[in-house]
């Protein structure tokens, strides 16, 4: 389950950041930034909690939703999170999001259906965009 | 065909920079210096110039030589929008290329379409270079 807890955008700021303390498989974390963005800054970090799994895999999607149709759209991002480690990407000039940010961590790269379960812990991300 | 070149860093130890001036639908092998520690990336350029459409980069943490392009899940994906040249950087030490296993290489491709699936390699030449952090073997 993955809840957004804050969105600079309530406070009239021209940036947007969104933290959101778990993201999940199902329901995955979809069009965060309800629309385009372009995203200067993304962290994450994932704690294990149980399991034999030592790391998981933030797929980050240009698209409203990862579901298409019955399946599951290509990520435009893979990013491999080791357990207990954090880490931060920068875009200086941005990285412009044409449709919308949407998230899933699971427990396999790659995409489709292989391997896709939900983490053994917590993944934690952060995003800071600019609305366009 | 490409060829991937690891060097080592001057003046910073235990970093290593690797660059393939086409990277293309065929992995290509990074030489590694250590066979069991982790691969965390600083940075990564594509440069994606010289092509219309969008590329996707994509990193196996496995030996290069067992990678199937199109087949084998890539461990990460990072991609460069049409005719651009696209950096990633990564404060503090990036996200780790590591299978928990020991490793002497990583495989790596550029092609054009995202995920697991898709073996096209780009029309145009596109240049890789990544910069990785090794410990010494111990």
């Amino acid at each position: 389950m993955s809840t957004v807890t804050s969105r600079a955008k309530d406070y009239g700021l021209a940036d947007v950041s969104c933290n959101i303390d778990n993201v999940g498989v199902s329901p995955e974390t979809f069009n965060i930034f309800m629309g385009p963005v372009t995203l200067h800054t993304l962290t994450a970090r994932f704690e294990k909690s149980s399991g034999l799994d030592w790391a998981c895999y933030l797929k980050v999607y240009d698209s409203l939703s990862p579901k298409v149709g019955f399946g599951l759209a290509d990520p435009l991002w893979i990013l491999q999170c080791r357990s207990g480690e954090t880490f931060t990407m920068t875009f200086p000039d941005g990285y412009t999001f044409t449709n919308g940010i949407s998230l899933r961590a699971t427990r396999a790269g790659g995409s489709g259906t292989p391997g896709d379960l939900a983490p053994e812990g917590i993944t934690k991300v952060t995003l800071l965009g600019r609305k366009s | 065909m490409s060829v991937s070149v690891t060097t080592p860093s001057p003046g910073a130890p235990n970093f290593y920079y690797a660059s393939d001036t086409a990277l293309g639908g065929i992995v290509s092998a990074v030489g590694l210096v250590s066979s069991t520690s982790p691969v965390p990336l600083w940075a990564l350029e594509i440069d994606n110039t010289l092509n219309a459409v969008p590329v996707y980069v994509k990193l196996w943490a496995t030996f290069a030589a067992g990678v199937v392009v199109g087949t084998s899940p890539p461990t990460m994906q990072f991609s460069a929008p049409a005719s651009k040249k696209q950096t990633y950087s990564f404060a503090g030490r990036g996200p780790n290329l590591t299978a928990g296993l020991a490793l002497t290489d990583f495989g790596w491709a550029c092609v054009l379409e995202p995920g697991t699936s898709g073996l096209t390699a780009p029309t145009a030449p596109v240049a890789v270079r990544i910069l990785f952090q090794q410990d010494p073997p111990p």
